[in-house]
């Protein structure tokens, strides 16, 4: 690859407009992520939350602007953005037919390939210990959020893009799952997301973001 | 990449075989469809044997329709669909991948059962022999180029009657050349020139059908 711009570190978002059915949902978006912090996109509902993220994500299409990840164009180098991102949206990805352990593993084949005792720790971690091998359709909404985070955590990505991540898990699940927030945070990583809970995390430089006007404050 | 694509492979097998109807279902389909022939036009050998290549056929694309909601429905519904997409390896390689378990699941059962249905439309053993060939090269070319059209209407509610209107026009070809062949051999003539069209066909699919469903998919989900 030839770096287009090497000063940049993180995620960088330039003069993004988005509509919807000729609807425009925000106009001209700029910002900055970088290794070490959290964004935190606002906004009431039907601001474009998911659309933003999903854009942010290369699964839909900015109208205009463009995103680029370390100094390179990520709709260029679909691939290489690709290995460097996990995405959590409002479907997890998870097929009911097959155990929790089976789901990961076929998750980890499009990502990065791990090993069984891996996946059985980041299970036990996130609190299916005794879950493994049940299928997903026995397990509840908020046990399979489980599987999904386990599947971020195992997808080593650099940069977390995560839209309602909170959805269906309990207090325990919430407080767990920020934990391993800032884990990942704290570790140089970099986490998108949305939420309508206030997401509190010491140690960690958290921004917001306001949609629709794309105002940005700390 | 190799990786990835033979434990896609695996696993949708794995679904498949958790899933029997979807196997079953088309199989069943295609017997059925097939036997249904003697008895509402008549059982005589000599007109059966004329029509029994042409129905054969035409089941084998009926059957062939009725299962393209498995191949990315489901994965549609739960995002695996998405992960897909966002995935670090080409789209056009695990696409490939689906679209051989498809054709594992659904044409491959149809050329085992086809000689029973055979001998039921009173062909002989050479346009038996043909039948089977014909159905090698061209269930394969029904897999792929349904995938490009159930690509197209996965992310609406109704696709069903959208995807046959896409989809078997573009069969027409196949239909021919193969019923065709299986007629020619009953007839005792050379058959290779149909022949060499399907697989020269076949190759063509292969080759570009997988980067057409991936285009697909991509505008589909957005």
């Amino acid at each position: 690859m030839i770096a287009e711009n090497t000063n940049s570190t993180g995620l960088s978002v330039n003069q993004l407009t988005c509509e919807r059915g000729y609807r425009e949902l925000f106009n001209e978006l700029s910002f900055e992520l970088f290794p070490g912090e959290i964004l935190h996109i606002k906004g009431e509902n039907g601001t474009g939350k998911t659309s933003l993220l999903r854009i942010l994500a290369g699964l839909a299409l900015p109208v205009s602007g463009n995103v680029s990840f370390e100094g390179y164009d990520c709709g260029k180098y679909r691939s290489e953005y690709n290995e460097q991102i996990a995405f959590m949206g409002h479907k997890l990805g998870i097929k009911l037919e097959l155990t929790a352990i089976e789901n990961i593993q076929g998750y980890c084949q499009f990502s990065k390939p791990c090993t069984e005792q891996q996946i059985l720790d980041v299970l036990e971690k996130v609190g299916l210990y005794g879950f493994e091998e049940m299928y997903c359709n026995q397990l509840s909404a908020g046990q399979k959020r489980r599987v999904a985070i386990a599947q971020a955590i195992l997808s080593k990505a650099k940069l977390w893009i995560l839209d309602e991540p909170f959805t269906s898990l309990d207090v325990i699940g919430v407080d767990y799952f920020l934990q391993v927030i800032q884990e990942h945070v704290n570790n140089s990583g970099m986490v998108l997301l949305t939420t309508h809970q206030d997401v509190n995390l010491e140690n960690c430089t958290t921004r917001y973001l306001q949609l629709p006007s794309g105002e940005l404050f700390s | 990449m190799y990786n990835a694509f033979f434990s896609l492979i695996k696993r949708d097998l794995r679904l498949a075989f958790r899933h029997k109807s979807e196997i079953l279902n088309p199989l069943f389909f295609f017997v059925i469809v097939v036997t249904l022939f003697p008895l509402g036009i008549s059982p005589e050998k000599q007109t059966l044997a004329e029509i029994g290549p042409g129905i054969i056929w035409v089941a084998a694309l009926l059957a062939s329709m009725l299962s393209f909601d498995s191949l990315f429905r489901s994965d549609f519904d739960d995002g695996t669909l998405e992960l897909m997409l966002l995935s670090e390896y080409p789209l056009s390689i695990l696409v490939l991948a689906k679209i051989i378990v498809h054709w594992l699941i659904t044409g491959f059962p149809i050329i085992i059962f086809s000689p029973l249905l055979g001998t039921v439309m009173f062909l002989s053993n050479d346009a038996i022999e043909t039948l089977m060939i014909t159905l090698l090269l061209g269930t394969p070319i029904l897999s792929l180029i349904g995938a490009i059209g159930m690509a197209l209407v996965v992310a609406l509610k109704r696709g069903g009657m959208l995807l046959s209107l896409l989809v078997l026009p573009l069969y027409i070809p196949v239909l021919i050349f193969s019923s065709n062949a299986v007629g020619s051999s009953m007839a005792g003539l050379s058959i290779s020139g149909q022949l060499y069209f399907l697989a020269a066909f076949l190759i063509f699919c292969i080759t570009l059908a997988p980067i057409a469903t991936s285009a697909a998919l991509r505008v589909s989900l957005e």
